[in-house]
């Protein structure tokens, strides 16, 4: 369902962080993205979730292909995926319930299905006590999995799941996988990156590897 | 259909929150926008109200015709006619010369004077009322009455019609001009506040763009916020038009009294207050816009 062939991505100033990569995922698999910082890992997955597009080659979502939308459509495609970004971008000023809000009411779910949905998501993530907390007074960890509340609640066909063990402990970033693995296991298609070992270790799935924009599978390697 | 009520809904509640969020910084722009905008509301009305009161005040203006001494009574019967079927005659009023010295007579007190005359120097006349102020219309009157057989005179304020149509239409134009320049200051003014906010809210727009918002959704409560605060400073331009008209017709009374005329300044029908008031609201609307849309070109994120 998701397939890049010959993909580049050059940004301003020439840097080349992605080079020919080609890939297909299928429905309900679980990619890891593993590779050193730089390697392009986040480029890989902001062209997957159709927030960027590529320079050259195609990424086709179901057979569209992200570079020939126009804007309303592109939106439409984005509004099909759940994204963790790896900085977060958890909105400062609003509680921890307006946050998860925000997929919502981008959706245009009815207020009350909307509030129901949002509960359930903090409920999910254990964050349920602390709606009317605003991102500031929460930790690390539950910052974190306030970011998979929102990514989750409006039951995305993608999660793209940028470093969400980033910054964790050990036991918070088990809880993490853990909550990632339970999504994919209901059959959402989960893309994953990290270049935390523990991470590749708990999570089993498919595993490819980024070397300086370079794209090979790593699953015969490791596994 | 529903989703898009929803949304609109939605986009509107956000905008009335925001605006009573920060009521300082909102009620500030608003008064900006008020202020601006009573100008050109107070000088329309008070034009309005002195054109109704000078056209009432000063009657109509009069064309008068003085008649050759040798003119008949069936010639003058025939300009009498012809002067009623003209389109700009109101009224046609005949004075006969004898009631003319009558008149003179009695006005002037001169009343010895006219005694001793041998004979009335004074010819008959039509005095012709014009149908409304334009010195157009009055013009016409004088040159086709002048063209008629039998008269020898022909006498207008057309020079007083002429001066009050100039001032008239030039201060029609000022107001105009004035108006249209705020009107691009609404514009701008909201244009202004609505960047402002979208810096504000920069990391929220961004973010929404990202997981799949459409520029609809970005535009919305911007333009709803421009729309209230349009609506809002036009209601606080027409209390200030009516605290100014209220002030004004409280001096105006006295001269009212002594004058026994009935120049008072008020408010504007309840239509014209609302279309006013409903054109401020489209103009804020347009300006928060023009504001989300230069945003979004350049903040495009491809
Ligand atoms: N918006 C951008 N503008 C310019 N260069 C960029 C931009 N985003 C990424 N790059 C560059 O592209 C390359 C790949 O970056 P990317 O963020 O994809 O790496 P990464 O694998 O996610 O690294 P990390 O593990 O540190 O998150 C880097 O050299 C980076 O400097
Ligand atoms: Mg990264």
């Amino acid at each position: 369902m998701l397939t890049l062939s010959h993909v580049c991505k050059r940004y301003p100033g020439g840097i080349e962080a992605l080079r020919d990569v080609s890939l297909a995922i299928e429905r309900g698999q679980l990619v890891l993205v593993e590779g050193d910082s730089g390697a392009g890992k986040s480029t890989l997955l902001r062209l997957l979730g159709a927030i960027e597009l590529p320079s050259s080659g195609s990424v086709l979502v179901d057979g569209q292909n992200t570079r020939a939308l126009g804007r309303r459509a592109l939106a439409a495609l984005r509004r099909q995926f759940g994204v963790i970004f790896q900085d977060q971008k958890l909105l400062f000023d609003r509680s921890a319930f307006e946050n998860v809000m925000l997929p919502l009411d981008i959706g245009g779910f009815e207020r009350r299905e909307a509030q129901r949905r949002a509960r359930a998501a903090l409920d999910k993530v254990g964050l349920l006590h602390k709606e009317k907390a605003l991102p500031v007074a929460l930790s690390g960890g539950e910052q974190q999995r306030l970011c998979i509340a929102r990514a989750i609640v409006h039951r995305p066909r993608v999660i793209v799941a940028d470093e969400p063990t980033g910054n964790l402990d050990e036991t918070h970033a088990q809880r993490v996988l853990e909550m990632l693995d339970s999504f994919n296991a209901l059959g959402v298609t989960m893309i994953v990156s990290t270049h935390d070992r523990m991470a590749r270790e708990r999570l089993d799935g498919r595993r490819i590897r980024l070397q300086a924009g370079t794209l090979s599978e790593a699953s015969a390697a490791v596994a | 259909m529903k989703a898009w009520l929803l949304a609109h809904l939605r986009a509107f509640s956000d905008a009335w929150r925001r605006l009573a969020a920060q009521p300082l910084a909102a009620g500030l722009s608003v008064l900006v926008i008020g202020i601006a905008l009573t100008l050109p509301l107070a000088l329309a009305q008070m034009l309005v109200q002195t054109q109704r009161f000078a056209e009432r005040f000063t009657g109509s203006p009069q064309v008068s015709l003085f008649l050759a001494m040798d003119v008949a009574a069936d010639q003058r019967q025939a300009l009498e006619t012809a002067l009623r079927a003209h389109p700009g005659a109101k009224s046609v009023r005949f004075v006969g010369r004898d009631a003319a010295l009558a008149d003179l007579a009695k006005s002037a007190g001169l009343g010895d004077v006219a005694q001793a005359l041998p004979a009335n120097p004074l010819p008959d006349a039509f005095v012709v009322d014009v149908r409304g102020t334009s010195a157009a219309t009055l013009e016409q009157l004088r040159r086709d009455a002048a063209a008629l057989p039998g008269v020898e005179h022909v006498q207008s304020d057309h020079e007083w019609a002429r001066r009050l149509d100039a001032l008239v239409s030039l201060a029609r134009s000022a107001v105009l001009a004035v108006a249209v320049l705020l009107a691009a200051g609404l514009v701008a003014i909201t244009f202004n506040t609505i960047r402002l906010q979208i810096l504000g809210r920069r990391a929220e727009i961004e973010l929404a763009q990202l997981i799949g918002a459409t520029d609809g959704f970005v535009r919305r409560p911007f333009v709803y916020f421009g729309l209230l605060q349009g609506l809002l400073g036009a209601l606080v331009a027409w209390i200030l038009v009516a605290a100014i008209a209220a002030a004004l017709d409280r001096e105006l009374a006295v001269l009212n009294r002594l004058y026994g005329s009935a120049l008072h300044f008020g408010l504007p029908a309840p239509l014209t207050v609302a279309g006013l008031s409903g054109l401020c609201a489209l103009l804020g609307a347009l300006g928060a816009a023009l504001s989300v849309q230069d945003y979004l070109r350049r903040g495009l994120s491809k």
